[in-house]
């Protein structure tokens, strides 16, 4: 897939993870990889920088939790503001993808 | 813990450039807790194995970089929406009390203490207590913002005026309040009710001034201006923040 239509869509596929529930890193970058079928691999130099971007931004926070194994894990969880940040962000999203369509799509 | 997994993690915190000692041991720690989920997920039980999947990750150094790209600027975002939201808030208040005839050294120590220490120190704190409940945040908001406004008791002619941090409290349960959208009539209630307080706390409890109804548009016009100030600097944090989350500065992988 070209790396270029990619580039800036990070920040709204991790918010949308986040609305799902709190997760930790290695569970994103492996939900991302099981639901594009491996076409879209996140690696942790831009998986992390991007998480704590979002979290500065106040878009999500963060918190680290034991597990029962002793080991600990950092989870991130969705804030308000990254909630509303992401439905106005969907909805320029659908207009974009209809447009495009529009050009590009499939032939009725 | 394996020993090609310490030596990994060594070599990404050597290479991560400018970044305090608690940052980078954040950092590490949490690159630690990921390759040991991988690890797990994988089922790597061995030496070998670890090597081996420690060679499929991005070279130490390049990962140090990146990981150390975004650090600065998220830090300089924090600090700088704090401040510039804070001094809306403070030009505001302090605007308006020269409009009512203050000297200007109280104006502008009103202006500094309630866009300094109110405003800015209030953004800048508040990621520490994100995870609570509303109710929680806004207790801690209006408890952290009194302690803050204590400089804005000395804004006076007459020494230490307590009641001038209920100013500040007030700042803080707007700021809150007003990080998520909410109808415009509560918004509106908000000063009057703030007013109402302020006269039966200062002319009633204390005693300390005479009710007059000319200065009820005073005190409220006032109050209105902490609240339309707070509301523009909570509308400016977010745009800045949107416009640093859709800036594109981390490589896809």
């Amino acid at each position: 897939m070209d790396r270029e239509l990619l580039k800036g869509s990070t920040p709204l596929l991790l918010l949308s993870l986040l609305c799902e529930g709190p997760m930790y890193g290695y569970q994103i970058i492996e939900t991302v990889r099981q639901r594009t079928g491996g076409t879209y691999t996140l690696k942790e130099g831009a998986l992390y920088p991007a998480l704590h971007k979002l979290e500065a931004t106040e878009f999500i926070s963060s918190y680290w939790e034991t597990q029962e194994n002793g080991r600990e894990r950092r989870y991130y969880a969705i804030q308000p503001a990254g909630e509303a940040f992401l439905t106005a962000k969907k909805k320029e999203w659908n207009q974009f993808v209809d447009m495009v369509q529009a050009f590009v799509g499939p032939r009725a | 813990m394996s020993r090609a997994l310490e030596a990994y993690l060594a070599q990404v915190g050597s290479g991560l450039k400018g970044l305090s000692r608690r940052r980078r041991f954040t950092l590490i720690r949490e690159l630690e807790a990921h390759l040991l989920d991988e690890a797990e997920a994988r089922g790597v039980a061995t030496e070998s194995a670890m090597s081996a999947m420690l060679s499929e990750k991005e070279h130490p150094s390049l990962l140090a970089e990146e990981l150390a790209a975004g650090e600065g600027e998220d830090a300089n975002h924090r600090g700088g929406t704090a401040l510039a939201a804070g001094m809306i808030i403070g030009f505001a208040t302090g605007g308006h009390m020269w409009f009512e005839g203050w000297r200007w050294y109280i104006c502008l120590a009103f202006a500094a203490a309630q866009g300094l220490a109110v405003g800015a120190g209030y953004f800048w704190v508040r990621r520490h207590w994100l995870r609570l409940n509303p109710w929680a945040r806004t207790a801690l908001a209006v408890l952290i913002t009194s302690l803050l406004s204590i400089p804005l008791g000395f804004t006076t002619h007459h020494g230490f005026k307590p009641t001038r941090l209920l100013y500040g409290a007030f700042t803080g349960y707007l700021l809150e309040r007003h990080s998520q959208e909410r109808p415009l009539w509560q918004a509106l209630l908000e000063p009057v009710g703030f007013t109402a307080l302020m006269f039966v706390i200062e002319a009633g409890i204390l005693g300390r001034v005479r009710f007059e109804w000319w200065k009820v548009p005073l005190e409220l016009s006032f109050n209105a201006t902490i609240l339309l100030s707070v509301m523009l600097a909570v509308r400016l944090r977010r745009l800045l923040a949107e416009r640093r989350v859709l800036t594109p500065q981390e490589q896809q992988g």
